[in-house]
């Protein structure tokens, strides 16, 4: 484990040098605005749109709880640009080291591949889980000034649940840079399979078991309905168990030595 | 509710009262444009395309700076 | 230190790279493998350094399974690879220490490994901006940071000019006197240079493992070359009448002349020529190159 430790310093420096860790918290502080502010002015913007034009809105309907924002800060941002940003920051965490021979040359030092696999991800999570907390909780003060308050305990759990789907994106998109070249095609992958996941989790509630992204939609649930199901404690241990299957793929994947590139 | 309206519709309203609500929001969105043109300037010699990244930068919102950092960063002149 | 390479085989796509490849090696040795291209050189040194793993076979270092020896063998791969955005000293304090080499030994050790491949004015630079000649020496400089008992090479000097060949050819010859050393090329010259030992290989199979005298005296043939002061046409009838030689060639006023028994034929076809009177200007045995040798070696089978 020392030379994940190691490891990990490496990617922290590496991830200062490449300025991600400043872009990556400002880009979800960005979204995390962008809900509460959208929804606060949409009467006012649809009336000035729409004034002139004969619509009429009944501004009543469109106001909402605080709660509900503050869920499709979830549900409509980090959930669509938030996992195509993070995909894409991400795309290269192994594949980088691949394609330039970086990773046969650290395996042939006395390095497991888990603690390879061990620095990779606490690393590039611990980014990951910062930008969205600072964007989450900007989100969460905007709301809090513009509509309804939101308990602190219904913001923690939720983003509690969404982190844990935020690490299931991290190893899946680890998986697909360890096992495909071109970033190009591991972002695509990554992005239709994730978003995937979450599309389905609104059509076809009845999988939300074994769904990754379902702890997205209960997330969002804490926060609209203020109500915690205790069936979400199975959805967090399937979620374990997912993480746990990608990340021994990799783990396999690269064992098998595909990382010669002649 | 799912409706994208960009920056440049609400500034016909009423922009006084949006002012207090938007400027961090502003604020932070122009931090990161400028941060990106920064770090271009910065190392104009080792990066290619500095026109086009300039204009990518400046007019596609937000995206446009991600895209730099994520893509423009690389450096020219490597293998 | 022992290396053992017992019947390691590896194949791609049903293509034999390595077949059954045997071969020992011993601390002080200084080992070249040579062999053209795709002749699965890249393939056993990648397997060596553990990189590959082989279908067959195993290898053996100090008694124990290279996997679990990486700390005492040094890797310099064919194209090595760094991050960039790292300086030469932070690359060397990364690798040494994923080697298991502490803090307070590498402080010591970096400088002095840098001033030995001459890149001591630039460990402040970025590895982004080192030519080739500069990544190959902080390659090797990396690859004996950790004092391993073996060091292997690929094609260390096969990518750079002539300068950059140089350079690393020396420092590989300085390095030579304190570590085992197993390295890849296909050019000979540089491999006759540096060691005494060569395995040569040919589709993944070991054609020869033999020394630089070994060779030249086993290939040769009884041969011997003249140079004449003039054209002497009468005394090449003669010779070519006499019953020990079997064969001669001319060239002008060279000529080659195939005896029975070289050690015997000599002295008399010398005595012949100072009979007849012959002006001769060379008279030597002769030999084939180490390249000729090789060339024919890898080219016959």
């Amino acid at each position: 484990m020392n030379a994940g430790i190691l490891l990990i310093k490496k990617e922290f420096v590496q991830m200062a040098r490449d300025l991600r860790m400043v872009w990556l918290p400002i880009v979800f502080i960005l979204l995390g605005c962008t809900q509460p502010i959208i929804t606060y002015y949409l009467p006012t913007i649809l009336e000035a749109l729409g004034g002139g034009q004969g619509i009429t809105i009944d501004s009543s309907a469109i106001s909402q709880e605080g709660g509900e924002v503050l869920a499709s800060t979830l549900g409509s941002q980090f959930d669509q640009l938030g996992i195509i940003i993070l995909v894409v920051a991400l795309m290269g965490i192994i594949q980088s080291d691949k394609s330039n021979g970086m990773l046969a040359f650290i395996l042939t030092r006395p390095v497991s591949i888990s603690s390879y696999l061990f620095g990779k991800v606490v690393s590039n999570y611990i980014v990951v889980v910062l930008s969205v907390t600072i964007g989450f909780f900007v989100s969460y003060l905007y709301v809090n000034s513009l509509f309804t308050m939101v308990p602190f305990s219904h913001f923690l759990i939720a983003l509690l649940l969404y982190l844990l789907w935020v690490l299931f994106l991290v190893a899946f998109t680890l998986m697909i840079s360890a096992i495909f070249r071109s970033q190009g095609i591991i972002a695509l992958i990554s992005i239709i399979f994730l978003t995937g996941c979450r599309i389905i989790v609104n059509f076809i509630p009845a999988i939300d078991v074994i769904n990754p992204a379902s702890l997205s939609k209960h997330a969002s649930e804490v926060l609209a309905t203020g109500t915690f199901n205790t069936s979400v404690i199975i959805i967090v241990f399937v979620e374990f168990i997912w993480i746990l299957v990608l990340f021994s793929i990799t783990n396999y994947w690269i064992s098998l030595k595909k990382i010669d590139y002649d | 509710m799912q409706l994208h309206y960009g920056l440049d519709d609400l500034k016909n309203i009423n922009f006084m009262d949006f002012l207090p609500v938007i400027l961090p929001f502003i604020a932070i969105g122009m931090f990161l444009v400028v941060f990106a043109l920064q770090d271009l300037y910065r190392h104009r010699k080792s990066r290619e395309n500095i026109l086009l990244w300039t204009i990518v930068i400046l007019f596609v919102n937000t995206l446009g700076a991600i895209l730099y950092f994520v893509v423009g960063r690389k450096e020219s002149g490597r293998s | 230190m022992k290396l053992e390479i017992k019947n390691v085989a590896k194949a791609y796509k049903n293509k034999k790279v390595v077949n059954n490849f045997n071969m020992e090696m011993r601390t002080g040795e200084c080992v070249g493998l040579i062999g053209p291209n795709g002749a699965g050189k890249s393939t056993l040194i990648k397997m060596i350094a553990d990189i590959i793993k082989p279908d067959n076979g195993e290898i053996i270092l100090n008694g124990t399974k290279i996997t679990n020896m990486k700390k005492e063998i040094g890797y310099l791969p064919q194209y090595p690879a760094f991050y960039n955005w790292m300086t030469a000293k932070e690359t060397l304090e990364f690798m040494g220490q994923l080697s298991c080499v502490k803090k307070a030994e590498l402080t010591l050790r970096i400088p002095e490994i840098l001033r030995k491949v001459g890149l001591h004015g630039a460990q402040n630079d970025k590895v982004g901006t080192f030519s080739g000649g500069m990544k190959q020496r902080l390659g090797i400089a990396q690859a004996l940071l950790h004092k391993p008992s073996l060091v292997i090479m690929d094609e260390p000097v096969s990518a750079l000019d002539p300068i950059g060949r140089r350079e690393v050819l020396n420092i590989i010859q300085d390095i030579k006197k304190e570590t085992t050393i197993l390295f890849s090329t296909h050019i000979l010259n540089d491999a006759e240079e540096i060691c005494e030992r060569f395995v040569v290989m040919k589709e993944g199979l070991k054609l020869e493992d033999t020394t630089t005298s070994q060779l030249i005296y086993r290939q040769n043939e009884d041969r011997l070359s003249l140079e004449l002061a003039t054209n002497d046409l009468v005394w090449i009838d003669i010779v070519k009448t006499l019953p020990y030689v079997k064969e001669v060639k001319v060239m002008g006023k060279r000529l080659e002349i195939m005896v029975e028994n070289l050690s015997n034929n000599k002295k008399q076809l010398l005595s012949n020529a100072i009979e007849h009177n012959v002006d001769i200007m060379r008279f030597e045995i002769r030999r084939d190159t180490l390249e000729e040798i090789f060339l024919k070696m890898v080219v016959s089978e």
